[in-house]
């Protein structure tokens, strides 16, 4: 059955067409409106005083703004702040008219340029995603994929209507190409984040523009994503999922997780990063209260898991097994106050990834807790732990901010099975080195803030000191023999052979072992 | 999930009426409108609302009025008011504010950005 919008209640009951229906009967109203303005003003003894004149004025200045007149309202502001504070106009007869007819050309160029009202639909109940993109094809594709996949979506293709779009529809993602008109995605994410409102709002950044160097920026600024186009339909859903599901990714977080779930998480998270490993041993009763207090005493970034009915095994990430211990020692500390006698933890460091590492670090922290309860402690910690000893795989920190050097270097660090540490800079080098008690360091010289010869003059005097490669294009022989002299073991110029690299890198290591022989 | 913020909105221009109640709604705002201040007060009478919008300069009786009125009982006196005026100059912000609002919304508005503004003076609080 059709209807004709006049018997259609809910034409109207739609903003945007209310809107335009406003603006409509403004239009054609408002020339009456003017003339009974003037009538107003001629009748009054004085408009500086005249009530009616004035509610009409401030009536014609707050409706024709709202509907798209905005050159109108300003001349009826301007005359109604003129009546009420100009004392010294010289009320004579047409002063109000005069001002009253300059309405008609403000009218006439506002009606020239209506307002573009976009039909937003209505706010839904499926998950939304405003998609700020200007180029029509990207734009409709992309809402195509995600209307698919089950979500609403809002568009807009210009800078300037992300943030008031985004404070109205309240989307809980935001996806945003940097190389919009009007305002650049870089100024449109600040703005999104100055504003307290829409602030937490997620916000995956897109761009043509591909490389580390522009993925790195956009992360950089504090983007929650960074999607290179062309993008990839399912590559796209899974980041978005991501983003708008964090638990996915972190059902560690306070939920003991089953031992293969456990072992799965922490190879992964553990990829980059070392972790303090626990055993810890449950009191015979009231256990799953005990497991229950464990674990919400826990860090968020924590992993826990159920190693057997009497055991808990946990990973802490960048934890020193010295301050892991000293941690679960509070912990426990805490819940003898209720709980029963028992509660006992074994600490281990994790420094390598794959099967080997992880089941090494937790048959030393099942020794630790062994020691722990012949020694009746509440928690003891296992760290000796020597370079090339079994089980034990190097630790590589490669130094470059050079990311296509870490992009060729890296893959090959990992895959001769070197546990392999990333850093952009000295500062981060130092760091960890220090951190990661590294086997070998291999360092570019020129670097932000710390160069590479200041790393090297800082862990001069530092022990243990890692064995040192210098991976550089400085040719010149001071730099070498600078380098030399400061302790690298090797000097090897860019650009450079990746197997060499490797070759050396697995020489140097292989010496180190021979001599701790 | 707690209910809907319900706002009283007195204004007594029809269009404008229509603007800010089609918006306000389509923002999950549950409205109810009245033309004056004597009206307004009836609404707020007859089911407490959440808050109450008021246009400055009315018929029968005025935002100031009702706002006045609204705060002087001990029964209406701690829902927020938000005054919708085009007199922006800071003396007749500040009368209203001394008045207790908590807020004001400057005519023209923007129906666009109309949720969000009521929303941010509700969240001030």
């Amino acid at each position: 059955v059709l209807s004709t919008p006049e018997s259609d209640p809910s034409a109207t009951e739609d903003p945007v067409t209310a809107l335009r229906e406003v603006r409509a009967r403004f239009i054609q109203d408002f020339p009456e409106q003017v003339v009974s303005a003037g009538v107003l003003a001629a009748a009054a003894a004085d408009p500086r005083t005249s009530k009616p004149l004035f509610h009409t004025i401030h009536q014609i200045a707050g409706l024709a703004g709202t509907v798209g007149f905005p050159t109108v309202s300003k001349r009826a502001m301007e005359l109604e702040q003129l009546l009420a504070t100009r004392s010294d106009i010289i009320v004579e007869p047409g002063w109000v008219q005069a001002r009253l007819d300059t309405f008609f050309p403000a009218f006439a160029d506002d009606r020239e340029s209506p307002p573009q009202w976009a039909s937003v639909p209505a706010p839904s109940r499926a998950c939304k995603v405003l998609i700020a993109e200007d180029d029509p094809i990207q734009q409709q594709v992309m809402a195509a994929w995600l209307a698919q996949a089950g979500y609403a979506t809002v568009t807009v293709a210009s800078g300037d209507q992300v943030l008031r779009v985004a404070r109205l529809e309240r989307p809980r993602l935001i996806l945003l190409d940097i190389d919009l008109p009007v305002v650049d995605g870089y100024q449109v994410f600040w703005d999104l984040r100055a504003s307290s409102d829409v602030a937490a709002t997620p916000v995956m950044l897109m761009s043509a523009r591909v490389g580390a160097d522009n993925r790195l920026t956009g992360l950089a600024v504090g983007a929650d994503d960074y999607l290179e186009k062309p993008l990839e339909q399912r590559e796209l859903l899974i980041r978005m999922n991501r983003l708008l599901n964090p638990t996915v990714s972190s059902v560690t977080r306070s939920s003991v997780l089953t031992y293969d779930a456990f072992h799965a998480a922490t190879g992964d998270h553990l990829r980059t990063r070392t972790a303090a490993i626990a055993m810890i041993r449950l009191p015979a009763q009231r256990q799953e209260d005990v497991v229950a207090a464990f674990v919400g005493d826990l860090r968020k970034c924590d992993f826990v898991g159920r190693y057997d009915p009497d055991h808990l095994v946990v990973a802490m990430p960048d934890l020193e097994p010295g301050a892991a211990c000293t941690r679960l020692r509070d912990m426990i500390g805490r819940l003898r106050a209720w709980a029963p006698a028992g509660l006992t933890a074994g600490v281990a460091l994790e420094s390598a990834t794959g099967e080997h590492g992880i089941a090494q670090s937790i048959a030393d922290a099942q020794m630790a807790l062994a020691e722990a309860r012949a020694g009746n402690l509440t928690a003891a910690v296992r760290t000796d732990r020597t370079p090339g000893r079994s089980g034990r795989r190097p630790t590589v920190i490669l130094a470059d901010d050079d990311l296509q050097t870490v992009d060729i270097v890296a893959p090959r660090m990992r895959a001769a099975g070197y546990h392999t540490v990333l850093a952009f800079d000295g500062q981060q080098a130092l760091d960890a080195v220090r951190v990661h008690k590294a086997d070998l360091l291999v360092i570019d010289l020129t670097m932000p803030k710390l160069s590479g010869f200041d790393v090297l003059e800082r862990l001069r005097h530092s022990a243990p000191r890692p064995i040192t490669i210098v991976l550089s294009g400085h040719r010149q022989s001071d730099d070498v023999s600078r380098a030399t002299m400061l302790g690298a073991s090797d000097y090897i110029l860019k650009p450079f052979d990746p197997d060499d690299l490797m070759a050396r890198v697995a020489r140097q290591l292989g010496t180190a072992k021979a001599a701790n022989r | 999930m707690t209910h809907p913020t319900r706002l009283v909105v007195a204004e007594d221009h029809p269009d404008i009426q229509l603007v800010l109640r089609l918006w306000l709604k389509r923002e999950g705002f549950e409205v109810t409108v009245a033309s004056n201040g004597v009206e307004a007060l009836a609404r707020v009478a007859e089911r407490r609302p959440d808050a109450v919008l008021l246009d400055w300069a009315m018929p029968e009786m005025d935002g100031l009025e009702a706002c006045t009125r609204l705060k002087a009982d001990p029964a209406t006196c701690d829902i927020p008011v938000i005054f919708l005026t085009g007199r922006s100059q800071s003396s007749e912000v500040q009368r209203g504010l001394a008045l207790g609002a908590v807020g004001v919304i400057a005519k023209p508005f923007d129906a666009f950005m109309l949720g969000a503004t009521v929303r941010e003076l509700l969240n001030r609080m």
